[in-house]
């Protein structure tokens, strides 16, 4: 199976997203090859990234959760999110829902939400608890990688790479 | 994107080559370099991707039927350099310009590639992204691309060996 021509359009679908171009190419590659069922990401904001992530999503199989508490962005999101039957959007704040999701639920997850030191703290035991083995997690705005989120993904055992406009962390969780 | 992955026995899983062809349209690298032909076929995708953006591949291959194929393969494609050659050798006494990306699956032996590592790093650029084949297996190839500074992902695997390495210089 080869992504191919459908991985191209995905990524690089003209929609505006906080995540640039070839960040998204990145993932969009990873992320086929892991084939994952589930996907996570948190931080939907208005969805323009939930947007290709759908789509690549579909080319595999594989269902999205994406995770947005902002009221006004919610709404957005789950508009543009209804052309899509394999999503749900969860409008709760990020840590609770890490906290009351199943251990072992997802194959890939992409880190986008609250850049809050604390957070990503707090965070990075739960989404180790929730990724199944060989799970990859993907953290956006690593740069630089003297800053904490790319230091708490190192931490974690994850790598940085200098991609796009504020980088990319890779972890593949291994239990 | 042009083109999709073809799979012949013992060349690149095309999920696999598919990482490899996300990060070149990614990273948009004026000058690739690669460590094994074998066929051809990651090189046709390489260079298929490259004439996006305007970029070269070089790529070196050992065996001399393997490279025979190779060039027919690629006969049409002008953005591709074939030589056949040992790969340590060869970079050894390259005195062109420096890579930007390079792609490693040749000669599997942990001490091969670490000395190919050891001597590729030096004629990369800085920020250049250097990609290693095979590093989920029985070759240990693992430890020496975290020893080389890099990272190792596991992916699903068609043989005994997969996975891929990656290397931010």
């Amino acid at each position: 199976m080869s992504l191919g021509q459908s991985l191209f359009d995905a990524a690089t679908d003209g929609t505006y997203t906080s995540t640039d171009t070839p960040t998204r190419l990145a993932i969009a590659g990873l992320c086929f090859a892991k084939q994952p069922k589930k996907a996570l990401e948190l931080g939907g904001c208005e969805g323009g990234t939930s947007q290709w992530l759908a789509r690549l999503l579909l080319h595999c199989g594989g269902a999205l959760t994406v995770v947005e508490n902002d009221v006004n962005r919610v709404q957005a999101l789950t508009k543009r999110m209804t052309q899509f039957p394999n999503v749900i959007v969860s409008a709760l704040d990020s840590l609770t829902f890490l906290q009351m999701s199943a251990t072992d639920s997802y194959d890939f997850i992409y880190v986008d939400d609250d850049h809050t030191e604390e957070h990503i703290r707090q965070a990075i035991p739960e989404l180790r608890r929730i990724s199944r083995n060989g799970a990859l997690v993907c953290f956006h705005d690593v740069e630089p990688p003297s800053g904490y989120i790319g230091r708490l993904c190192l931490e974690a055992g994850g790598y940085l790479l200098g991609i796009g406009d504020h980088g990319l962390g890779l972890w593949q969780v291994a239990k | 994107m042009r083109g999709a992955a073809e799979y012949a026995s013992g060349a690149l899983e095309p999920w696999t080559c598919d990482i490899l062809v996300a990060f070149a349209h990614a990273l948009e690298p004026p000058r690739m370099l690669e460590l094994g032909t074998f066929e051809g076929m990651t090189t046709k995708r390489l260079a298929e991707t490259a004439q996006d953006f305007g970029g070269h591949v070089t790529s070196i291959e050992l065996d001399y039927e393997r490279h025979q194929k190779a060039k027919r393969l690629l006969a049409s494609h002008e953005n591709v350099t074939l030589f056949q050659a040992d790969t340590v050798g060869w970079m050894r006494f390259w005195q062109g310009e420096n890579f930007h990306f390079a792609f490693v699956d040749d000669d599997h032996t942990a001490d091969h590639v670490a000395k190919e590592l050891e001597v590729l790093k030096q004629m990369m650029e800085p920020g250049g992204y250097i990609f290693v084949h095979d590093v989920d297996g029985p070759f240990g190839l693992d430890k020496v691309v975290e020893g080389a500074g890099g990272y190792c992902l596991k992916l699903p695997k068609l043989h005994a060996g997969g996975g891929l390495g990656v290397i931010q210089c």
